[in-house]
């Protein structure tokens, strides 16, 4: 009975969304009383904030918060891409068989391009030295290798971590004192532990008191 | 091929699904995702092995379920709902299956129990909610909410949140007990 009253607490009530209605909510396919709805339950349930926070942060991490899109195809549009479809000579795939199954999963092989990675924060002047790196998080990234250096490129500080965001530790933190001049880095890895994208050398000064 | 989106892809597939040319859009669209998935599971299940054979499971799944694909959301949230459902079902199985020993006698768990024990079941989740609410940062209440409403593994949570430090989610769920704890006594005393 350990943690009993913890679980009944935290698991989902009957008020909960679902996992379909949370994705549908954030990318803002519900309308009017629907979403109003789901934004004032989500607002005073932690259950649903865990569970949308752990979506968004799996599918969208640069999207946080409240949605922005108009549904993703409305109908119309649907109707129209299937109509132009048909109308654009598909009809000999009606006459083939059907696929067998599982379909075939390419070789990971496929994935080699390095992009650059947007870094958000710290850049350029700071009043206080910073507590926090962010970023923005890339597709297919499962981890990011993250260094902190000094101007001559001595390594001050690195990590790793899963999130688009990293603290600095407070000794780490203690030692970005005003009027210099640090370098960071992020480099995202993906499953296959290669690279897919890194930000370069980004630059940030602790601004004398 | 590739500039088609995955909702494009979808439709075209969806125009002939039993030919086999269509086959083509389905293995772009599963081909183009794989990596994300696996990175998903293994996210959300805190085990890098395991992740490929449950990423598998997703694609059986996702194919076999792709007529109820509601294109009034992105696919890549549809394709989430599903790992995360695969992921959960197996951390369940693997919990019952191992029906591990209980943790050694801890005095912060066994006294927030007795403090939470005195409320009305019915109240609990209010109660419980609010002074979390009140007295834990975001991390602990993510942590707490996660392991304990649910069920994820304390490995997982770890993963999945990209937490840094040494010891992971545990340190979060006994800092977030012992700051429970206070607040339960003192909510005890005023009402």
């Amino acid at each position: 009975m350990e943690d009993e009253i913890l679980k009944k607490a935290l698991a989902p009530g009957p008020d909960c969304l679902s996992l379909e209605e949370l994705g549908r909510y954030a990318d803002g396919a519900l309308r009017g009383e629907q979403h109003s709805a789901a934004a004032r339950h989500i607002e005073g349930c932690l259950t649903c904030q865990a569970e949308l926070a752990l979506m968004q942060s799996m599918t969208s991490p640069s999207e946080r918060g409240a949605p922005k899109r108009p549904p993703f195809l409305p109908i119309a549009a649907a109707a129209a891409v299937l109509l132009a479809l048909v109308a654009a000579g598909s009809y000999y795939m009606l006459l083939r068989k059907a696929p067998e199954f599982p379909p075939s999963i390419p070789a990971e092989g496929d994935f080699t391009r390095s992009l650059t990675l947007g870094v958000r924060s710290p850049l350029g002047d700071q009043r206080e030295a910073p507590h926090r790196l962010e970023w923005v998080a890339t597709d297919r990234a499962i981890r990011y290798r993250v260094r902190l250096l000094e101007v001559d490129r001595r390594e001050l500080w690195s990590t790793t971590t899963t999130a688009a965001a990293v603290d600095i530790p407070s000794t780490v933190q203690s030692s970005l004192t005003p009027g210099r001049t640090f370098l960071w880095e992020v480099t995202a890895y993906d499953a296959a532990d290669r690279i897919v994208s890194e930000s370069g050398r980004q630059s940030f000064r602790v601004l004398p008191r | 091929m590739e500039v088609l989106s995955d909702e494009e892809l979808i439709a075209r597939y969806r125009l002939a699904p039993s030919s086999e040319d269509s086959r083509q859009f389905i293995d772009e669209l599963f081909r183009r995702h794989r990596t994300r998935v696996i990175g998903w599971c293994h996210r959300l299940s805190g085990n890098r092995d395991l992740a490929p054979d449950l990423a598998q499971d997703v694609f059986i799944k996702a194919y076999s379920s792709l007529h109820t694909f509601r294109q009034d959301s992105r696919f890549t949230t549809w394709l989430y709902v599903i790992a995360r459902n695969r992921c959960h079902d197996e951390a369940r199985a693997r919990s019952a299956a191992r029906r591990e020993a209980p943790d050694a006698f801890d005095p912060v768990t066994a006294e927030l129990n007795a403090a939470l024990a005195a409320l009305d079941a019915r109240d609990a989740r209010t109660t419980v909610q609010t002074l979390m609410k009140e007295v834990l940062n975001e991390t602990e209440q993510r942590v707490m909410t996660l392991h304990y409403g649910l069920e994820m593994e304390l490995g997982a949570i770890t993963t999945a949140l990209g937490l840094t430090n040494t010891s992971g989610a545990k340190a979060f769920i006994v800092s977030a007990k012992r700051k429970l704890n206070v607040a339960v006594r003192r909510w005890k005393m005023k009402s």
